[in-house]
C-alpha cells in the first residue's frame, strides 16, 4: 500500500533542495504529450482541408467546442484569457485520464491544483482591477465596511476551495483504488478495476474537470464584472 | 518505471501524501511554471492556429455564400429584364398587328368605298342610258303613232269625212297626245 | 511514553472518521440540489441546458464543505503536527 507521493530526484540549486516528485514527472510527462499531440496536429494543419475529416475533426470540435464554452460562460469581451483554461481543461483532463494506466495523477497532489487555483485567484484579481479598477477593491467593502474581514476571507477562500475540491476528489479515487489493489487478491485484480478506473477516473475526472474550468471562469466573470 | 530512478538517487527523503512546508511552497511554484508553460505552448500552437483557421475558413465560406446570393441576384435581376423585354417585345406585337389590322381594315372600307363608288356610278350611267333609250324609243314610238295615226287618218278623212270635220279631228288628236305627252 | 503515542494517533484516525462524518449532511444537501434540478427539468424541459449548469455549480459548491471534512482527515491522517511533535518529544527522552 502505497498511497505517498515519491521523491525521484532531489536537486540542489543555490543551497536549496528541490524535490522533484512524482507529480512533478508525470506533468512533464503529461507536457510532453499535449505539446506532441499539438505540434502533430499544427503540422496537419497546413493540410486542413475545407471539409474536416478524421483527425482534423476531433482537434477542431475540442477548440471550438472549447471555444465556445468559454465564450458563453465568460462573454465575448473576456474571452481572451481562453488559451489559459484551454490548457487547464487539457491538463487536468489528460492527468486524470493517466490515473488509468496506474501512474499518479499530478492533480492528486494538492500542489499542482493549488498552483492551478492559485493561477485563477492571480488572473481574478487582475481581472478585476483592469475592468473595474476601484470598484473592485470597493466590492470588498460592501454591503458595509464591517463586512470586510468577511468577505476577504471569502475571496481568500476561493482558490483553498477550488484547489481542494479537486484535490479531494482525485484523492480520493487514487486512495480507494491503492486500497483495491493492496487489499485484494491478485486474481481479482483483472478486468473488475477497470469499473472503478472508468468512474473514477473517467466520469468524476471530467466531472471535476468542468466544475474547475466553470467554477473558475465564474469567479473571474464575477470579478470583472 | 521508476525504480531506476529511485536507485539509482541514494538517501531520498520519504514520500508523503500532503505536507505543508518549504517544498509545498517549491513545487506549486514548479506547476505554476509548468502550467505557463504549458499555456503557452498550447495557446500558440494549437489553439490560436486552430481558431484562425476555422475563422478564415467561416470567413471563406460566408464570402462565397454572399457572392452565390449576388449571383443569384444578378440572374434574378437578368430574368427580370428579360421577361421585362418579352413583355415590351408583345406589346409591341400587339401594337403592330392591331396597325396592321387598322390599316387592312381601312383599306378594304377605301377599295370597298371605291368599289361601290364605281357600281353606282356604273348604274347610274346604265339608268341614265335606259332612261335615254326610253325616252329615245318614247319619241320614235311616238313619231311612228303620229305616222301611222296621221296616215289613217288621211285614209278615212279621205273616204268619209268633209273638211270640217276633219280639222276637228285633227285638232281633238293633236290635244290628246299632247296631254299624253304631259302625262309621260 | 509509547502507550501516550499510541492513544494519540487512534484519536487522530478517530478524528478523521468524524471529520468525514460531514460527508452525510453534504450528500444530502447534493441530493436535494439534484432532486430540485431534475424536478426543474421535467417542469421547463427547454431549460435543461441551463438548469444543469446551474446544478453542476451548486454540487460543486455544496461539495465544498464536504471536501473541507475530506481536508481536515488528510491533514491529521498524514500530515498531523501534533504527532510529530509528540514523536519528537518521545525521541528526545529515550
Amino acid at each position: 500500500m502505497d498511497l505517498n507521493i515519491d521523491n525521484l530526484l532531489v536537486i540542489k540549486i543555490a543551497g536549496v533542495e528541490i524535490w522533484i516528485t512524482e507529480t512533478i514527472f508525470n506533468t512533464w510527462l503529461i507536457m510532453l504529450l499535449l505539446v506532441a499531440l499539438a505540434v502533430v496536429a499544427r503540422i496537419k494543419l497546413r493540410r486542413f482541408k475545407e471539409v474536416p475529416t478524421g483527425f482534423q475533426n476531433v482537434i477542431e470540435a475540442a477548440v471550438e467546442l472549447f471555444d465556445n464554452f468559454a465564450v458563453d460562460t465568460l462573454g465575448e469581451k473576456l474571452s481572451y484569457i481562453a488559451p489559459w483554461f484551454f490548457m487547464v481543461f487539457s491538463f487536468i483532463l489528460s492527468s486524470a485520464w493517466l490515473s488509468i494506466f496506474g501512474m499518479r495523477a499530478p492533480t492528486a497532489d494538492w500542489v499542482t491544483t493549488f498552483a492551478l487555483a492559485l493561477a485563477t485567484f492571480i488572473l481574478m484579481i487582475f481581472m478585476g482591477f483592469k475592468h473595474r479598477r476601484g470598484n473592485y477593491l470597493q466590492s470588498l467593502f460592501e454591503p458595509h465596511p464591517i463586512f470586510f474581514p468577511l468577505n476577504l476571507i471569502g475571496e481568500l477562500a476561493k482558490p483553498v476551495s477550488l484547489s481542494f475540491r479537486l484535490f479531494g476528489n482525485m484523492l480520493s479515487g487514487t486512495i480507494i483504488l491503492t486500497l483495491y489493489y493492496a487489499l485484494t487478491p491478485r486474481f481479482v485484480q483483472f478486468g473488475i478495476p477497470a469499473l472503478l478506473h472508468g468512474f473514477f477516473d473517467i466520469l468524476i475526472g471530467s466531472l471535476q474537470t468542468y466544475i474547475f474550468v466553470i467554477v473558475s471562469l465564474m469567479y473571474i466573470k464575477s470579478a470583472a464584472e | 518505471m521508476y525504480t531506476m530512478i529511485v536507485f539509482s538517487a541514494q538517501a531520498l527523503p520519504e514520500g508523503r501524501v500532503f505536507g505543508l512546508d518549504t517544498q509545498t511552497l517549491i513545487g506549486i511554484g514548479i506547476q505554476l511554471l509548468n502550467g505557463i508553460i504549458l499555456a503557452v505552448a498550447l495557446g500558440f500552437i494549437l489553439y490560436k492556429p486552430v481558431k484562425e483557421f476555422m475563422q478564415r475558413r467561416t470567413e471563406r465560406i460566408r464570402s462565397k455564400i454572399n457572392e452565390a446570393d449576388a449571383a443569384m441576384a444578378k440572374a434574378n435581376e437578368l430574368i427580370a429584364e428579360y421577361e421585362r423585354k418579352i413583355k415590351e417585345i408583345n406589346k409591341e406585337r400587339l401594337a403592330i398587328l392591331e396597325a396592321a389590322n387598322l390599316e387592312v381594315a381601312e383599306e378594304r372600307k377605301r377599295i370597298l368605298d371605291e368599289a361601290r363608288k364605281e357600281a353606282d356610278e356604273i348604274r347610274k350611267r346604265a339608268l341614265e342610258k335606259i332612261a335615254e333609250d326610253k325616252k329615245h324609243l318614247e319619241k320614235e314610238t311616238r313619231l311612228y303613232i303620229i305616222e301611222v295615226a296621221s296616215l289613217m287618218a288621211q285614209k278615212y278623212i279621205a273616204q268619209s269625212m268633209d273638211a270640217e270635220t276633219q280639222e276637228r279631228l285633227f285638232e281633238e288628236a293633236l290635244a290628246q297626245l299632247e296631254a299624253a305627252q304631259w302625262q309621260n | 511514553m509509547l502507550d501516550s503515542l499510541a492513544i494519540a494517533i487512534g484519536m487522530v484516525h478517530i478524528a478523521a472518521a468524524i471529520a468525514l462524518l460531514n460527508g452525510v449532511t453534504t450528500t444530502f444537501g447534493q441530493a436535494k440540489i439534484a432532486a430540485q434540478a431534475i424536478e426543474s427539468i421535467a417542469r421547463q424541459p427547454e431549460a435543461a441546458d441551463s438548469i444543469r449548469t446551474a446544478m453542476f455549480i451548486g454540487l460543486a459548491l455544496a461539495e465544498t464543505s464536504g471536501i473541507y471534512g475530506l481536508l481536515i482527515a488528510i491533514i491529521m491522517l498524514f500530515a498531523n503536527p501534533l504527532v510529530g511533535t509528540l514523536v519528537k518529544l518521545i525521541e528526545s527522552t529515550l
